[in-house]
């Protein structure tokens, strides 16, 4: 306890957004969601002084749900018992809103789960970006579990406004595979997550000095959801997995149109786009004032692709975090964040998602094992595509060995063909089935895919 | 009876020298962020040594000592953050340092020294030699009128951080200056803001985590326009710059008044002895 009051409260953590990822994996039937929506305070309201900021955190509350598996979370600030209950009228979403005599938004707000050591299991900025899992996945919150919330709002009214924190919470109650949060963080979250951002482009990334290390997977598993979270001036937060070499995520940062805050400036390479997004303003974002009268502050960040290759995690992955920001203040940023929360299905909580062929305790994705002896690793046979307990197809449809592409039950230059017509191609957009080496995976099709297959050419398989 | 009266003349005649230029200023200044925020920058073409320089704001105990941060060389900018979420120990980014004022993860309004409320500013003080030369300074937003420099009412430069023990320095830890100055200071100050007419009203307080700011001392006249007057366009304050003639003239005019009666309290009092 004495830990989550002292992270929770210093912590000037965030994080947001979480996009869908749901790519040909077996799920489990969802059953009928129920919604719920779980404030703080449950009674009562938090008072946000005038011109202020209200920092705190909540005691011990009974979780939303217990016994059952949260799949979406829509969080809100909203008005609360507010002095003008006729502007500001209970349950009213609480932002700029263009309005001079509104302007409280939500900092951050963090949710810490006492059930599981008190880890972050959901977190919202202001762009209160919504979790959503994929249709058989949630997070499980057990028998009695009780929650903290901490949160940073701030009030840039002079007078003070009335508010509470709200979660709309969609459940199951019928099991579903279960995630395991993981946080992924710029500074970390023990330091507060804030870092300052210099004027002008900067591109960081953990394991550089004066960040938080790059992080080891506790874990193993297959990313499900994944979101990231910035501030203003921020373009994207990106994250990097060593082991595969590739980019899992990248999440860029989403402004109205015309809004100052927009950055620009990226290199325009994988995991560093050349700008964050411009989009329709929501007025909500909207702080008027100023000349000229463009303060839209940030208000989305975008989704990502997860696909079979860059969704598997192992244990001990290195992941590196990097975020972009182009600061065109007459300040350095002193708030700066760069945040992701991936969630992730592992072996140990539930197998059905993903698979172990030789059930040896190591995820297919993961294993460098050849349960099917076919002469392809599980780790290689996964995001193929191919199965990793069989080595030969038994219909045209039935994908069983890598080197048969056509699943004709032989390997010759129908196959080369194939592969060869994605030659020099990134996958995606090139099928992950054409990408069948090295061993593990590169992520391209080139000449090591085509040694590969040609090393079974002419044989056949039983 | 005549030291006092002397002891109050010198100020006053002093007040003229109070102007200063300066290349290094104040470019920028956040009065509503966490952490507030300045900006300064040597726009000169020489290295300036900050030593007994200083950042004031409008409450006689909002004092950073920018001895900290050195030489300043041309063309650099520096930052100081306050309040909550500035840098617990100064840190450079991008090149730039950006030092600590009142430095707090946790959030403390009492942290901040800055605030848009209509009278706030900030101000750049060389205070490194007497008297004090204000050579910088910008207002909050809705701040309408920046008042004139206080000068110390002893005329001795301000004291580095190196000779402790001197007063109108603020303490500082790892290169920021702690949160606790603000109220461990505003004690202190509010025995110097107390001290009497006899103007020697230098606060000395080293407890390590010590604000305090001389002067003020009543009875005194002084002021110094700002650079940042500039700025004030709008408002229906008087023009800064607008006190510096009639302000000396009145005080030669005082001092002379001050004296004629000094003296003549003097010559009664020694006809009754």
């Amino acid at each position: 306890m004495k830990r989550i009051a002292l992270i929770a409260p210093l912590t000037g953590v965030l994080l947001m957004l979480f996009g869908l990822a749901d790519r040909g994996i077996e799920v489990p039937p969802s059953a009928q969601a129920a919604d719920l929506p779980w404030l703080y305070p449950a009674s009562g309201q938090l008072t946000v002084p005038g011109s202020g900021a209200l920092v705190g955190q909540s005691p011990a509350m009974p979780a939303a749900c217990t016994n059952c598996y949260i799949t979406k979370i829509v969080p809100d600030l909203v008005y609360m018992n507010d002095p003008l209950p006729l502007d500001n009228p209970n349950g009213a979403t609480a932002n700029y809103n263009n309005d001079t005599n509104d302007n409280v938004w939500l900092h951050h707000m963090v949710l810490l789960d006492l059930c599981t050591g008190s880890a972050p299991i959901f977190a919202s900025g202001n762009e209160r970006s919504v979790f959503q899992l994929p249709t058989g996945y949630g997070y499980y919150s057990g028998p009695g579990c009780s929650w903290i919330v901490s949160y940073h709002l701030h009030n840039q009214n002079p007078s003070p406004r009335n508010v509470a924190l709200k979660l709309l919470i969609t459940y199951e109650t019928t099991a579903q595979t279960r995630v395991t949060p993981i946080w992924l963080d710029m500074k970390g979250i023990q330091s507060g997550s804030e870092y300052v951002a210099p004027l002008g482009y900067s591109d960081s990334h953990t394991g550089e000095t004066g960040f938080a290390p790059d992080y080891a997977m506790p874990i193993q598993g297959r990313i499900v959801a994944i979101g990231g979270h910035v501030h203003d001036y921020g373009i994207s937060v990106s994250a990097y997995n060593n082991r595969l070499g590739e980019w899992i995520c990248t999440s860029k940062g989403g402004y109205g149109f015309g809004s100052r805050f927009l950055p620009t400036g990226g290199p325009d390479t994988p995991g560093h786009p050349a700008a964050a997004t411009t989009e329709t303003l929501n007025p909500a974002y909207h702080e008027p004032g100023g000349s000229p009268d463009n303060k839209y502050h940030i208000q989305s960040m975008t989704p990502c692709d997860l696909y079979s290759r860059n969704s598997v995690v192992c244990l001990n992955d290195v992941i590196r975090l990097h975020t972009q920001y182009n600061n065109a203040d007459q300040f350095p940023i002193a708030d700066a964040m760069g945040i992701m929360t991936m969630y992730v299905a592992n072996t140990s909580t539930n197998p059905p998602g993903v698979p172990d062929a030789d059930n040896d305790g190591i995820f297919d994705g993961c294993d460098s094992g050849d349960s099917d002896l076919d002469g392809f690793s599980d780790r290689v046979e996964f995001p193929v595509g191919t199965d990793s307990s069989r080595k030969c197809a038994s219909n045209s449809l039935d994908d069983a060995w890598p080197a048969d592409v056509n699943n004709d039950k032989f390997s010759d230059i129908s196959d080369i063909v194939q592969i060869g017509s994605s030659f020099g191609k990134a996958v995606p957009p090139a099928p992950a089935r054409r990408n069948i080496a090295p061993d593990p995976l590169d992520g391209f099709v080139d000449i090591t895919d085509i040694t590969k297959i040609a090393s079974y050419f002419g044989r056949g398989c039983t | 009876m005549l030291v006092a009266a002397m002891a109050t003349i010198v100020p006053l005649a002093l007040f003229g020298a109070a102007i200063a230029a300066s290349d290094v200023r104040i470019t920028a200044l956040d009065c509503a962020s966490h952490p507030r925020r300045i900006a300064i920058q040597n726009k000169g073409d020489a290295a300036q040594d900050l030593t007994g320089w200083k950042l004031m704001s409008d409450k006689p105990n909002e004092v950073f000592d920018l001895g900290v941060v050195g030489t300043v060389e041309p063309g650099v900018n520096f930052y100081v953050f306050n309040g909550h979420t500035a840098p617990l120990v100064p840190e450079q980014v991008g090149g730039e340092w950006i030092y600590g004022w009142n430095p707090s993860e946790v959030y403390d309004p009492s942290l901040f020294v800055l605030d848009e409320n209509g009278t706030d500013f900030i101000r750049l003080v060389d205070a490194s030699q007497f008297p004090w030369r204000e050579v910088s300074a910008m207002p909050c937003a809705g701040t309408l009128e920046i008042p004139p420099l206080q000068q110390p009412a002893t005329p001795s430069p301000s004291p580095s951080n190196a000779e402790p023990g001197a007063g109108g320095t603020t303490a500082q830890t790892d290169g920021n200056q702690a949160a606790s100055a603000q109220t461990d200071g505003a004690q202190s100050t509010g025995a110097s803001q107390n001290a009497s007419a006899s103007g020697s009203t230098t606060a000395s307080s080293r407890t390590g985590t010590t604000t305090a700011q001389t002067g003020n001392a009543s009875g005194q006249v002084v002021g110094g326009p700002a650079s940042g007057i500039g700025v004030l366009a709008v408002g229906s304050g008087r023009p800064l710059g607008g006190y510096a003639l009639p302000l000396g003239l009145l005080g030669i005019v005082a001092s002379a008044v001050l004296a004629l009666v000094g003296g003549r309290v003097l010559r009664r009092a020694l006809r009754r002895s």
